[in-house]
C-alpha cells in the first residue's frame, strides 16, 4: 500500500472512525483501524463489534493498492499535528509509514486478515431524513435509558415507525422520554425495534452537519448512511415495556413555568437536597412555585418562582438530577407540566398553553415523583 | 466447681452411709468445717493469688510480687510492701471471721475494700501449710508464724521490711478430694495471669510481677493510667486498636477502654469487668458489651473490652458469692444500657466529627517530605476521641506509627482478611474530606472493586459493597426507627408472584418495609403489587431484590432472630453497590460521605471490614526510607 492523501481529509477521517476503536486491549486487533486501498479510493474502517464506522475518502492518489489494520492510539494523534499538507502513507513489510515534509513515524501494523467482518448494509427497508432533526430526537429521548445491565432492552431507545410517524422512547423506570416526528418512513406497516445507545450515539456525533442521513432498517441492524460515512449498530434484542399504558391521560392541574428560570432556581436549591435520595419538593399554591430542599444533616434551602396554575395546592418531590435532565432536554422557553397526584407521574412538555394537549406534544418526558413517607 | 465438690463430699458420705450401720447425728468437728467452708473460697492457686491480692491492696501495696512453683500447686508466694500485720495482730488474722476491715452489721452494707468477711486469710491457711512473714510500718521488727492445716506452728521474730509476704505450700495437702479436682499446671498458671492481669487493669498504679518457676510470665512497672496500663499488658499492636468510653448515669459510673471492630478475638478472655474495681463474671454486663457491638461484628469475634463500673456500695451487693466474683446490682438494666451506650458512643464517629477541623492537604507530597518535619502519628489522629482527659494516654503518643499488617496482607495486593484487618482508628477526623490538592482526581477505583483516597498521612482503601452495606444497614435503621424516607415511584410498578411461604412472610413485614420506601400491595392471589422503591436503589432488578429479602426473612423467622434485624441486613446486603461495578467520581465522594455519617463506619453489618488504612510511615518503611 502506497498512498497520498491531504492532511486535513485524512484527519477528518480518522476522527469520523477513530471515537469506537476500543481502548481495552482484550482484542488487539480492535485498538486499530482498518486501512484498504483502492484504485482511487481510501476507506477507513474501526468496530467494537457492536458499532462499527466506515468511511470513505476519494481525494487520493493511490500508487499501490493494500491493506493494513493500524493501531490508531499513536498513529491519530500524530497525524491531527502535522500540517495541512499532502501526506503520504506507505506499507513496508509489517510497518506503517507516515510522511509529511521532514516529519516522519512507523508504527508496526497487525495482519488485516484478523480484522473483523464488516456488516454490509442489509437490503432493507429504508428512509431519509435530515441530520440535524435525527440528531435532536436522538439527544431528547437517549437521556432517559436505563444503566441497569441487567436490562438491555431498556438500555437502548425504542424505535417505533409507521408510515407517517417516526418515534424514540427511553425509560429507565422512574422516568421516561418521548419523542416523534412526522417523517415519510416508508415503511408499510408498524415497526418496532430496539436501537443500541452506543450507536445512536456515533450516529448523534456524525449526522450534526449532514442534509441527509439514509437509515436501514435492517433485521439485526440499522445502518446509517451520512455522505461518506456509514454506522452500523445491531438492534438490541428484548422486550420494551409497553409505554402507552403508563403516560397518565388525565392529568389536569396544569402549570405553566419559564424553563430557564426553573432550571435556575433548582440549581440553587438543591445544594441543600439530600445525596441519597436528591429530592426537590415542588409546592404549588395559586401562581407560587415553592421549590423546597432538605438534606440530613440539616441543611435546607428554598426558592420561589411566579407560574401560571389554576389547580389546588399540591406538594409534590423529584429526584432533581431527572428534572433538571428534562429541563435540559425540551425546546421552547416555556414548559408545561400535567400534575395529578404527589405519587403519579407528572408529564412534561413544552408550551405556554396550559390547555394544549400535552398527550401529542412532539417531545414529552414523565417523571415519577419521590414520595414522602406521611 | 464449688457444686462439684460439695456433690462429691455429699456422695462419698452417702456411700459410706450405705456401707456402714446408721451413725448418730452431731456436729462436726470445727476443723472439718474449717475446711469445708474453704472450699467455697479457695478453689485452685488462681483464686488464693486472688485472695492473697486483694489483702495486698488493700493494705495499699504499691508492688505485688507473685511467685509460683509449678503453676502454684507446690508454692505460691505473694509479696507486697503494704501497711503490714503488727506482729502481735498475727496469729488473729489467721482466725476464721477475724477481719480489720468491718467493724460489725452495720458496715456491710457499705463495703469499700475487697476484703470484709475475714475469711481468706483462715481459709487458705486451713487447706495448705503457710508461711506469713509480714513488719508494719511503726514496728521495729517483724513477725513470721507457720501454720499447717489451720495449725499455727511456730511463730518468731522476723527481719523483713515494711510488707507482708505469704507463702502457700502443699494447697489442699489435707483436701485430697479438692486435689483432685485440680487442672494441668499448664491451665492454672494460665488462670493465675487472668487474675493478675484483670487486677493490674484495675490498679495502673500498683506494678505487678508474676513469675512461674524461673521464667517471669508478667511484669508490669507502675503506670500513670489505665491507657499506659493496657498498652502494657495488650501489646503495641493491640494498643492502637483501643478506644476509650465513659458514660455516667445517676449513681453509676462507668469506664474503660474498648477495641474498635478492626480488633476482635475468638472468644472472650481479652474482656475484663470490674465492680469498684472488683473483678467480678457478670453475664450482664458482658451482655451489654455484646450489645454494643452487636451489629458490628460477625458471630464468634468479640472486641477487647475492660470495663470499671462504679456503684454506689449501697446499690450492689457484693455479698453474693464466696469469692466475690459475683455481685447483684439494684438496678441491672441501667446498667446494660449505661455500659451498652457509653461504648456504642466511643465507637460512633459523628459526636466528635464536627469539633475537628478537616485534614488539611499535607503540602507537596514530594519524597523528601517528612524528613524533619514533625511526623503526623495516629496520635495527631486520635486528638479528638481522647479529647477531655486530663491524663493523655501516653501509649498513642509514640513518634512512630504501628505496623497496621502483616506482610503477607500486602503482599496479597489489596485483598485483606475477612476478620479484623486492622484499620488504624484514628481517620476520622480527616476521613470525610480528602484532600483534593492541585485539581487531582480524589478517589480511584481500582479494579471496579475498591475505592482508594487520601487522608492525612495515609492511603485509604475502601471495599465499594461493604462499605455501602454498612450505609443502606444504618439508613435503613433510621427509617425503621421512624424517619422519613422518600420513595422512588415506579413508572412501571412491579407485579412479584410469591408462594405461600413468601406471601405469609410478606403479610408479617409488609409496614416495615413500607417505612424503608418499598411501597407494596397485596394485588390479588399471591401476587403483590411494588408502585415505589428506595431511592437509587442500585440491584432492584424487577423485584428480584424484594423476593430475596423475603425469602431471607423467612429464614430469619425459622432461626427465630430479630425481624427487622433480618430485613436490614437483607436489605443492605442484596442492595449494595457489588464488586465490580464502576462508579463515578460523584458516586465516588457521595459512598464516602455517607460512610463517615454512620455510626460505626470500620465495617459492614456482617463484621467484614470496609476500610484499610495503610500510613504513610508504613509505605516508607517499605521502600525503605525508614
Amino acid at each position: 500500500m502506497k498512498i497520498q492523501v491531504q492532511q486535513t481529509d485524512l484527519a477528518r477521517a480518522l476522527g469520523a472512525v477513530a471515537n469506537v476503536v476500543s481502548s481495552k486491549t482484550t482484542l488487539p486487533i480492535l485498538s486499530t483501524i482498518l486501512f484498504e486501498a483502492d484504485k482511487d479510493s481510501l476507506t477507513l474502517s474501526a468496530t467494537d463489534l457492536d458499532v462499527s464506522v466506515v468511511t470513505r475518502l476519494s481525494e487520493v492518489q493511490v500508487e499501490k493498492k493494500g491493506k493494513a489494520a493500524v493501531p490508531a492510539a499513536k498513529f491519530v494523534p500524530f497525524v491531527r499535528t502535522l500540517p495541512s499538507d499532502p501526506v503520504k502513507i506507505q506499507l513496508s513489510g509489517e510497518h506503517v509509514s507516515v510522511r509529511s515534509g521532514k516529519a516522519r513515524m512507523e508504527e508496526p501494523c497487525m495482519a488485516p486478515e484478523d480484522f473483523p467482518a464488516l456488516p454490509k448494509v442489509e437490503d432493507a427497508e429504508a428512509f431519509e431524513m435530515p441530520g440535524p432533526v435525527i440528531v435532536e430526537m436522538i439527544r431528547n429521548s437517549i437521556y432517559a435509558i436505563s444503566r441497569d445491565e441487567t436490562r438491555p432492552a431498556l438500555q437502548g431507545v425504542l424505535w417505533e415507525l409507521t408510515p407517517k410517524r417516526f418515534t424514540m422512547v427511553a425509560t429507565d423506570g422512574h422516568r421516561l422520554a418521548r419523542v416523534h416526528r412526522e417523517v415519510k418512513t416508508g415503511v408499510k406497516e408498524t415497526r418496532k425495534l430496539i436501537a443500541s445507545s452506543a450507536g445512536l450515539q456515533q450516529v448523534m456525533r456524525l449526522a450534526e452537519a449532514v442534509d441527509t442521513v439514509k437509515i436501514y432498517l435492517g433485521e439485526h441492524q440499522l445502518s446509517f448512511e451520512m455522505g461518506d460515512t456509514t454506522v452500523h449498530t445491531r438492534l438490541v434484542e428484548g422486550v420494551f415495556p409497553n409505554y402507552e399504558q403508563v403516560i397518565p391521560k388525565g392529568n389536569e392541574r396544569r402549570v405553566v413555568c419559564d424553563r430557564e428560570t426553573l432550571a435556575g432556581r433548582i440549581r440553587r436549591v438543591k445544594i441543600s437536597a439530600d445525596r441519597v435520595t436528591n429530592q426537590v419538593r415542588f409546592g404549588l399554591d395559586g401562581t407560587q412555585l415553592t421549590l423546597a430542599a432538605s438534606g440530613t444533616e440539616g441543611s435546607r434551602a428554598e426558592d420561589e418562582l411566579e407560574v401560571e396554575y389554576g389547580g389546588e395546592p399540591i406538594l409534590i418531590g423529584f429526584n432533581h438530577n431527572y428534572v433538571e435532565d428534562v429541563l435540559k432536554h425540551m425546546r421552547g422557553e416555556n414548559l408545561v407540566i400535567a400534575l395529578d397526584r404527589p405519587d403519579s407521574a407528572a408529564i412534561f412538555v413544552p408550551g405556554e398553553d396550559a390547555k394544549s394537549d400535552v398527550l401529542a406534544s412532539e417531545d414529552l418526558c414523565l417523571l415519577m415523583p419521590l414520595r414522602l413517607n406521611d | 466447681m464449688v457444686c462439684d465438690l460439695m456433690s462429691f463430699i455429699w456422695t462419698v458420705s452417702r456411700m459410706n452411709l450405705a456401707r456402714t450401720q446408721r451413725r448418730p447425728i452431731r456436729l462436726l468437728d470445727p476443723e472439718c468445717v474449717e475446711r469445708i467452708a474453704a472450699g467455697e473460697v479457695v478453689e485452685r492457686p488462681a483464686s488464693v493469688v486472688k485472695e492473697l491480692v486483694e489483702n495486698s491492696l488493700d493494705a495499699g501495696a504499691t508492688r505485688i510480687l507473685v511467685r509460683l512453683k509449678r503453676s502454684g500447686l507446690e508454692e505460691l508466694v505473694v509479696e507486697d510492701d503494704g501497711a503490714g500485720i503488727p506482729g502481735r495482730e498475727l496469729p488473729l488474722a489467721v482466725e476464721r471471721h477475724a477481719t480489720s476491715k468491718i467493724a460489725g452489721s452495720g458496715d456491710l452494707m457499705a463495703i469499700y475494700s475487697y476484703g470484709f468477711r475475714g475469711e481468706a486469710l483462715a481459709a487458705i491457711a486451713s487447706v495448705s501449710r503457710m508461711t506469713v512473714r509480714s513488719r508494719s510500718a511503726n514496728e521495729d521488727i517483724g513477725a513470721r508464724i507457720d501454720i499447717a492445716g489451720g495449725r499455727i506452728e511456730k511463730r518468731e521474730p522476723d527481719g523483713r521490711h515494711r510488707g507482708t509476704t505469704i507463702v502457700v505450700r502443699d494447697l489442699f495437702f489435707n483436701t485430697p478430694a479438692r486435689k483432685a479436682f485440680l487442672r494441668s499446671e499448664q491451665s492454672e498458671r494460665r488462670a493465675v495471669a487472668q487474675v493478675i492481669t484483670s487486677m493490674a487493669l484495675a490498679h495502673p498504679a500498683v506494678a505487678f510481677t508474676l513469675r512461674n518457676d524461673d521464667s517471669v510470665v508478667i511484669d508490669l512497672s507502675a503506670a500513670d493510667d489505665l491507657e499506659t496500663r493496657a498498652h502494657a499488658v495488650f501489646g503495641a499492636a493491640v494498643a492502637t486498636h483501643l478506644r476509650r468510653f465513659e458514660g455516667e448515669t445517676e449513681g453509676l459510673r462507668v469506664e474503660g477502654l474498648v477495641s474498635l471492630p478492626t480488633y476482635t478475638r475468638g472468644n472472650r478472655t481479652g474482656q475484663h469487668f470490674l465492680v469498684n474495681r472488683r473483678v467480678i463474671h457478670d453475664k450482664g454486663m458482658s451482655g451489654a458489651v455484646y450489645a454494643a457491638f452487636r451489629d458490628v461484628l460477625p458471630a464468634g469475634r468479640f472486641a477487647l473490652a475492660l470495663v470499671f463500673l462504679e456503684v454506689g456500695p449501697a446499690r450492689v451487693d457484693v455479698n453474693v458469692h464466696p469469692t466475690k466474683a459475683e455481685v447483684r446490682f439494684r438496678d441491672e438494666g441501667m446498667v446494660h444500657e449505661l455500659i451498652r451506650h457509653s461504648i456504642r458512643d466511643a465507637l460512633t464517629l459523628g459526636r466528635e466529627r464536627g469539633e475537628v477541623a478537616p485534614a488539611p492537604p499535607r503540602r507537596g507530597a514530594s519524597s523528601s517530605e517528612g524528613q524533619g518535619e514533625p511526623h503526623v502519628t495516629e496520635a495527631d489522629l486520635l486528638s479528638g476521641p481522647t479529647e477531655g482527659y486530663d491524663r493523655g494516654p501516653a501509649w498513642s503518643r509514640r513518634k512512630e506509627s504501628p505496623t497496621l499488617f502483616d506482610d503477607g496482607q500486602v503482599a496479597e495486593g489489596g485483598t485483606f482478611r475477612p476478620q479484623g484487618a486492622p484499620v488504624d482508628p484514628g481517620m476520622d477526623p480527616g476521613m470525610a474530606i480528602p484532600t483534593a490538592a492541585a485539581g487531582l482526581p480524589l478517589f480511584w477505583q481500582l479494579h471496579n472493586t475498591f475505592i482508594l483516597t487520601q487522608i492525612r498521612g495515609a492511603l485509604v482503601i475502601v471495599d465499594q459493597h461493604n462499605s455501602h452495606e454498612r450505609i443502606l444497614y444504618n439508613e435503613g435503621q433510621k427509617a425503621l426507627a421512624g424517619q422519613a424516607v422518600a420513595s422512588q415511584q415506579l413508572l412501571f410498578p412491579a407485579t412479584l408472584e410469591l408462594n405461600a411461604a413468601e406471601l405469609a412472610t410478606y403479610e408479617v413485614h409488609q409496614g416495615d418495609l413500607e417505612k424503608m420506601a418499598f411501597r407494596t400491595e397485596p394485588f390479588g392471589g399471591n401476587t403483590v403489587l411494588v408502585r415505589g422503591i428506595p431511592p437509587e436503589l442500585r440491584n432492584w432488578n424487577d423485584g428480584a431484590l424484594l423476593r430475596d429479602i423475603l425469602a431471607d426473612l423467612g429464614d430469619a423467622g425459622r432461626s427465630g432472630s430479630d425481624p427487622r434485624e433480618a430485613i436490614l441486613a437483607s436489605y443492605a446486603c442484596h442492595g449494595a453497590i457489588r464488586a465490580g461495578e464502576k462508579l463515578t467520581l460523584p458516586e465516588m465522594q457521595s459512598l464516602m460521605d455517607r460512610l463517615f455519617a454512620t455510626e460505626v463506619p470500620y465495617s459492614c453489618p456482617h463484621g467484614r471490614p470496609t476500610l484499610i488504612r495503610l500510613g504513610l510511615s508504613e509505605l516508607e518503611r517499605r521502600f525503605g526510607r525508614r
